[in-house]
């Protein structure tokens, strides 16, 4: 699975990394990151971050698969 | 109704924008535009040379649409005109260009407010200012969120 992140995310985590997840929900997803990226944690598990897949924004509940692209936004700054 | 949303990656020039939209607006009494400029210091006093816009390759111009749609909805004007910046934005340029037109004048004065207010919060951006002494990421103020909310409650209108 790929996954993409914006922002602070990206500056912290990388922008782009492949995990190796079968699959799961984006929560699944979320806690996952959560214990790679330690530090990343709190921001992981944030509402204010929100998920992407396929140009829609996402909940928690949504399933992926192990070939998707799932993308974090950092809170978003506005213009 | 016309709507025009655009995703400037390397310089904005609102006056360009402002005849451009004058140009197509043939009818209409009233144009009022909004340019916002990237600020030389930070909210903490410290000064920034550099404002970086990063965006999302297709959800930051939807975006966009949405806002400037729901201002021609709401507001019955006849065009919306949005252009954003992206990428390095050096103190003192513009970062956005925010404007309506309508037959009278308070839709469009409404419209160009509601753009901007709208633009501050939704808009999908992450902003990192950089400075001197470093950067940081910045987030919409409590004010930004009360300026965008009076507009759900109504009392704006």
């Amino acid at each position: 699975m790929q996954v993409r992140f914006y922002g602070k995310l990206a500056e912290q985590i990388a922008r782009e990394i492949e995990l190796d997840q079968a699959g799961g929900t984006v929560a699944d997803i979320r806690a996952r990151l959560s214990e790679i990226y330690p530090n990343s944690a709190d921001d992981l598990r944030s509402p204010l971050v929100r998920a992407c897949m396929g140009d829609q924004l996402v909940d928690d509940s949504f399933p992926l698969d192990s070939g998707d692209v799932v993308e974090f936004f950092a809170p978003v700054s506005g213009g | 109704m016309a709507l025009h949303t655009r995703l400037e990656h390397h310089s904005l020039v609102p006056q360009r924008e402002l005849a451009e939209l004058i140009a197509q607006s043939g009818g209409d009494g009233a144009v009022v535009s909004f340019v916002g400029l990237a600020r030389g210091t930070a909210s903490d006093g410290k000064p920034v040379q550099t404002l970086v816009l990063e965006h999302h390759p297709v959800m930051t111009i939807k975006s966009l649409e949405e806002i400037g749609a729901d201002a021609l909805d709401r507001f019955g004007v006849s065009h919306v005109w949005v252009v954003h910046r992206a990428g390095s934005v050096l103190s003192g340029e513009p970062i956005v260009f925010a404007a309506a037109s309508s037959p009278h004048r308070r839709p469009a004065f409404e419209a160009a407010d509601y753009l901007m207010d709208r633009l501050k919060t939704d808009a999908i951006f992450w902003k990192r200012e950089e400075g001197p002494e470093g950067s940081h990421w910045i987030e919409p103020t409590q004010a930004d969120r009360s300026d965008r909310d009076r507009w759900e409650s109504g009392s704006a209108d």
